[in-house]
């Protein structure tokens, strides 16, 4: 069964007036996320996926030999996933035993309106 | 603007998240948060054994000003001493990042990386300010 733990929003505003970029803006990123952007919305993996990041995320994250342990969820490394966008790495990091995780992205429904 | 209501759009990253969450199914707590990285909760402090970040730092740095470094500062916070920050980077200049990361054990240097880097850090155990230059160890 899914169960989400909690899921948390609030408005963030952000100030990008000096943005070098568009990948610098909220606006941006927003648009992706909402299929306007030069990106897929469904889901998108920056640079590259957990094929190339697992062997150093096993090598140096502690606890990670006891993700498939018996002692329960207190073995586990509490992982932080901050701007997650629509990387599909969430799921990466489930299959791989890890259960133990909070994202985080400025981006989300309430700046949003019909 | 009418909208029918089988048009239930999912909209930005944290409800993408969720939808996938939703198909992968199984047993997991999972906390999602809409937050500004720079402003993190109190709360957070020292709460995480690894952060594993992709890009995120590259597009608080195109948002110019001094962004980067109070995302930084605010996600090395929520790190316990001796947590592990992995942070897959292609856009940060690297004297900014030595910058940026000076108070943390360099675990692994990835400004040679062929495609972005694959950097690693290391939250001392103890508020030494280190005087580093980085060295990797690959």
């Amino acid at each position: 069964m899914v169960s989400l733990e909690a899921v948390q929003v609030q408005e963030v505003q952000v100030d990008d007036s000096e943005a070098t970029s568009a990948f610098g803006t909220k606006e941006y990123w927003d648009d992706v996320y909402a299929g306007r952007g030069d990106f897929p919305s469904d889901e998108y993996s920056w640079y590259y996926g957990w094929e190339t990041i697992s062997k150093y995320f096993r090598e140096h994250v502690d606890g990670s030999d006891k993700t498939q342990g018996t002692n329960g969820d207190d073995q586990q490394p509490n992982i932080l996933v901050p701007g997650i966008g629509n990387d599909p790495i969430l799921l990466d990091l489930l299959n791989a035993g890890y259960t133990k995780i909070t994202a985080q992205d400025y981006s989300g429904r309430l700046s949003y309106n019909f | 603007m009418f909208v029918p209501f089988f048009c239930f759009i999912k909209e930005h990253a944290i409800e993408r998240q969720q939808d996938l969450l939703y198909y992968y199914g199984g047993n997991h707590e999972i906390d999602l948060y809409q937050s500004d990285v720079r402003v993190l909760p109190e709360e957070w402090t020292g709460q995480f054994d690894a952060i594993l970040e992709k890009g995120l730092l590259d597009a608080v740095y195109l948002s110019g000003g001094n962004n980067a470094e109070q995302a930084a500062q605010s996600l090395v916070r929520t790190l316990r001493p001796g947590g592990v920050f992995i942070s897959v980077s292609g856009v940060v200049p690297e004297d900014q990042r030595k910058e940026l990361f000076k108070d943390m054990e360099w675990v692994r240097d990835g400004s040679k990386d062929l495609k972005a880097g694959c950097f690693i850090f290391r939250k001392p155990l103890q508020d030494s300010v280190k005087t580093s230059s980085p060295s990797c160890s690959h």
